[in-house]
């Protein structure tokens, strides 16, 4: 981890919806007016001690409003979510995110994306399944029709303790019109929670548009784009990759010139993790060559504060600065308090590497005020974070330690612990 | 609906699901019987649990000879439930150690050397009780713990760090909170587990040599031998478990004490199991119970078994005689699956707005069963599956036991052992034109 990126400014407003991420424009009623639904509500309600059922499913968008209605009619019952992601792959840390009190508490927990976990995740719920029967909670693990049969296979004594199969498959068929946020590819970061629910929404989404024969290309691509971002937040790079690709393949079917210049910028972050600073500046400058013409104000300021990372990264202080400038002298005036506060954070870093740790001071505190007033934690962790990591490498060793143990307490607030780890270790060395 | 203990505590008064809400809850597939809600155990005439006591009694209680014995069972056929109905049965005479390695350690990773240190600690657990310390003879007692104590501190822990109790604690006290530490860092920290493996590798003979102390000194404060019940030793794949047993047969058998180990099924017909099972004074496999004898007449007997599971748990008119008769025949005869499907019904039943069980929504539980069957069985197992209808006969095949992991095959026994289709299964094989 060499450094963390702060959530960049979406470049269209974002309006998620309040179930999360609606996928069609329109409702899916077959799937609630089945039978299995108010089955599966009669269970997760009557059980009483843990049980564990499945819930086989076949269009993303139905399962999430499946458990959207759920969450409603079981209130005042706690739910909670798990979503299988190769971070946190034990279904039991599910318990990890509960306090004490909701661990004894009933509760229902939605696991989702089992299909797409290993084989040995489905062995360690049949190695663990006293652990799972032993709490308090109702668990529903969502399959595709296809994870059905590898769960027997993988897991049969789990799979024989059920107290049900709940069926929501939908009837094939035409789909219906994309919502909002299916012809968009914004995303939201926040806690890990909501990260992995965009991820695995939309991942489904993608894995069903890829099996209808005359899905619209420039959708498929525009999930391409959002997955892309969203794991090069979480550190999937080799993943980011490839949807990235993926979505500037497709760029020709999207009639937009903004969703190129999306793309460029989105590969030029990712080759700048990677340290491939040449195609970084390549593909931002290609990005900055269209932001301007259409008239994409807020592209083209997250560009220029992005090459002036570039430069800051190449020790080229001057150039970082103009960069900056020309980043800040945008979005106060489009509005974009986020893109503001990432320069001041920026600007923060390039203060300490010319010395001036009173300034260097003064614009993180800047940056924080921001972010606190958007109530964007996940940044102020990751600046936190990122202003610990530049003192590192000013050799400023019993300076920086501080910093990033506060930035992993932050993030293990956030709940992502992963990077807290990083940054304990990274702490740990510095003290050394 | 609760379970209240009469002034004759051997004699429990239960009461049963009186509405299909309770039936929900009282038919759950997770739970096998234990403790209390052993009240509603059917005796299904298991002639496992009959003879393990024997050989327990005969051997061990009369004439003090240890005996170490392999329990096995497919999946769903009560084996949970048999093995704590036994320990409940045999706890007046026997001082009963319950082990469960997979609280401690994954089964992806459970060693031998796992096994044994666990079972010790449990072992120096249990007999801390003051049924034990408050008869042994003081001064053995105090030397037998304070050499416990530091064998876990110098040969267990030995340079790893770890917290010491208080000072001011006594002995069994102090060896308690090394055992509490021992756990916690052996369930939690890879490499201390790591390190502490290595070290206790070359020093089992230590170990069990303090089992074998302690378990005479239980013996003599209790006057009831101790019998170690290892109850997911049975977890492990079959490639680990493999290892754990055929590799380390000594090993497993080397206290002077009884034990019980549960065994994975499948290495149960594997070649080496022919040279291993003699060191084992027993092996017992549970099998499920018979619906239908092998020339497919049906079994009164298994049927009037499982329909008493049932009318131990719910009051009569919860389930019409049609409904339960559907079940019975779904469950194949494995209890769990009769359960499961007894509370999938309920859950359809109440989601219907009914007040019974009736067929129709029996019938939709089939219904889950059988897409499960459809979803698990591949093309040209069906042939196998039709082709083992006629013949009933097992093999040792890697094909044979995969069909009965997915339980769409089943074992029976009477006298000798053969195989079934699951009932289920065997509509779907003439559908397809498989079957007459």
């Amino acid at each position: 981890m060499s450094s963390l990126t702060p959530a960049s400014s979406p470049t269209k407003p974002v309006a998620p919806s309040p179930n999360g991420y609606t996928v069609f424009a329109e409702a899916l009623p077959e799937a609630l007016a089945r039978d299995d639904f108010t089955n599966l509500a009669v269970l997760l309600r009557y059980a009483r001690e843990g049980c564990w059922a499945f819930a086989v499913y076949s269009h993303v968008a139905a399962r999430e409003e499946v458990v959207a209605a759920l969450k409603t009619l079981l209130q005042p019952l706690p739910t909670y979510e798990w979503t299988y992601s190769p971070e946190r792959p034990s279904p039991l840390s599910y318990l990890e995110t509960l306090s004490e009190t909701q661990r004894r508490e009933r509760a229902v927990v939605f696991f989702f994306d089992l299909e797409r976990a290993p084989d040995e995740l489905w062995k360690s719920l049949d190695y663990n399944r006293e652990a799972l029967s032993a709490q308090p909670h109702g668990l529903v693990f969502w399959i595709s029709s296809a994870g059905r049969g590898r769960a027997m296979r993988a897991a049969p004594h789990f799979w024989s303790q059920r107290s049900g199969v709940f069926d929501f498959r939908l009837t094939p068929g035409p789909l219906p019109p994309f919502s909002d946020w299916a012809r968009s590819s914004d995303i939201v970061i926040d806690d890990w929670g909501n990260i992995l629910r965009q991820i695995r929404i939309t991942q489904g989404l993608l894995d069903e548009l890829l099996a209808t024969p005359d899905a619209p290309p420039a959708v498929i691509a525009l999930q391409h784009l959002r997955l892309g971002r969203l794991c090069y937040y979480v550190d999937r790079l080799p993943a980011a990759r490839t949807h990235l690709e993926e979505a500037a393949a497709l760029a020709s079917t999207v009639a937009d010139p903004r969703f190129s210049a999306d793309v460029l910028q989105a590969l030029g972050d990712l080759a700048l993790r990677e340290a491939e600073l040449g195609e970084a500046r390549r593909r931002y400058e290609a990005a900055l060559a269209i932001y301007p013409q259409i008239g994409a104000r807020l592209g083209e300021a997250n560009v220029q504060k992005a090459l002036g990372d570039l430069a800051l990264r190449e020790a080229e202080l001057g150039e970082a600065r103009r960069r900056y400038e020309a980043a800040l002298a945008i979005y106060p005036q489009i509005g974009a308090r986020l893109g503001e506060a990432n320069v001041y954070a920026s600007l923060a870093r390039l203060a300490l590497r010319e010395g001036d740790d009173e300034l260097a001071q003064a614009q993180l505190a800047r940056a924080l005020a921001f972010y606190q007033s958007l109530n964007d934690r996940y940044s102020i962790a990751a600046q936190v974070a990122n202003f610990g990591i530049e003192l590192l490498r000013l050799q400023r060793r019993d300076d920086a330690a501080p910093l990033l143990l506060q930035a992993a307490g932050l993030f293990e607030e956030i709940g992502l612990p992963q990077y807290a780890v990083q940054l304990r270790q990274r702490a740990g060395a510095a003290l050394r | 609906m609760d379970i209240r203990s009469m002034s004759d505590a051997t004699k429990l008064q239960i009461e049963r699901a009186a509405t299909l809400e309770d039936a929900i809850y009282l038919l759950n597939p997770q739970k096998p019987l234990e403790g209390e809600t052993l009240a509603y155990y059917v005796d299904r005439g298991s002639l496992a649990r009959r003879d393990i006591q024997i050989l327990l009694r005969a051997n061990d209680l009369r004439r003090g000879e240890a005996v170490r014995i392999l329990f096995s069972g497919h999946t769903g056929c009560g084996k949970s439930t048999e093995l704590n109905k036994l320990c409940e049965e045999l706890a007046g005479s026997f001082f009963i150690v319950k082990v469960s390695t997979s609280k401690i350690v994954q089964p992806t990773d459970l060693t031998y050397v796992d096994v044994v240190l666990i079972a010790a600690m449990e072992l120096f657990r249990a007999a801390t009780a003051q049924e034990v310390i408050g008869k042994a003879p003081a001064v053995r007692l105090s030397e037998i713990w304070e050499d416990l104590a530091d064998f876990i501190r110098q040969r267990v822990f030995g340079h790893l760090p770890y917290r010491t109790p208080a000072e001011s604690l006594d002995v069994t006290a102090k060896v308690s909170a090394l055992i509490f530490e021992f756990e916690t860092k052996y369930k939690s920290e890879a490499s201390s587990r790591d390190t502490i493996r290595s070290q206790m590798e070359g020093r089992l003979s230590e170990i069990i040599e303090r089992i074998n102390t302690l378990a005479v000194m239980v013996r003599q404060s209790t006057q009831r031998p101790v019998l170690f019940v290892f109850d997911d030793t049975d977890k492990p794949d079959p490639e680990r478990g493999r290892a754990l047993f055929f590799d380390h047969p000594t090993t497993l058998t080397g206290f002077q004490a009884s034990a019980i180990y549960t065994f994975n099924i499948a290495l149960w017909y594997s070649r080496e199991f022919k040279t291993f099972r003699d060191y084992f004074s027993g092996r017992f496999l549970l099998p499920n119970i018979k619906l239908f004898h092998r020339d497919e007449a049906p079994d009164e007997h298994g049927c009037t078994l499982l329909q008493t599971v049932i009318d131990r748990r719910l009051q009569p008119d919860l389930i019409t005689p049609d409904a339960l008769t559907q079940m019975i025949v779904a469950s194949g005869g494995l209890v769990r699956s009769l359960i499961g499907l007894g509370q999938f019904a309920a859950v359809n039943a109440l989601g219907r707005g009914a007040q019974r069980i009736e067929a129709q929504d029996v019938a939709r539980a089939i219904v889950e069963l059988r897409n499960d069957f459809i979803a698990s069985l591949r093309e040209e197992e069906y042939t196998m599956l039709a082709a083992l209808r006629r013949t009933k006969q097992l093999a040792a095949d890697d094909e044979v036991q995969d069909l009965l992991q997915t339980v769409a095959l089943l074992q029976y026994e009477n006298g000798e052992v053969w195989c079934d289709v699951h009932p289920v299964v065997v509509e779907l094989l003439r559908e397809r034109g498989l079957l007459a």
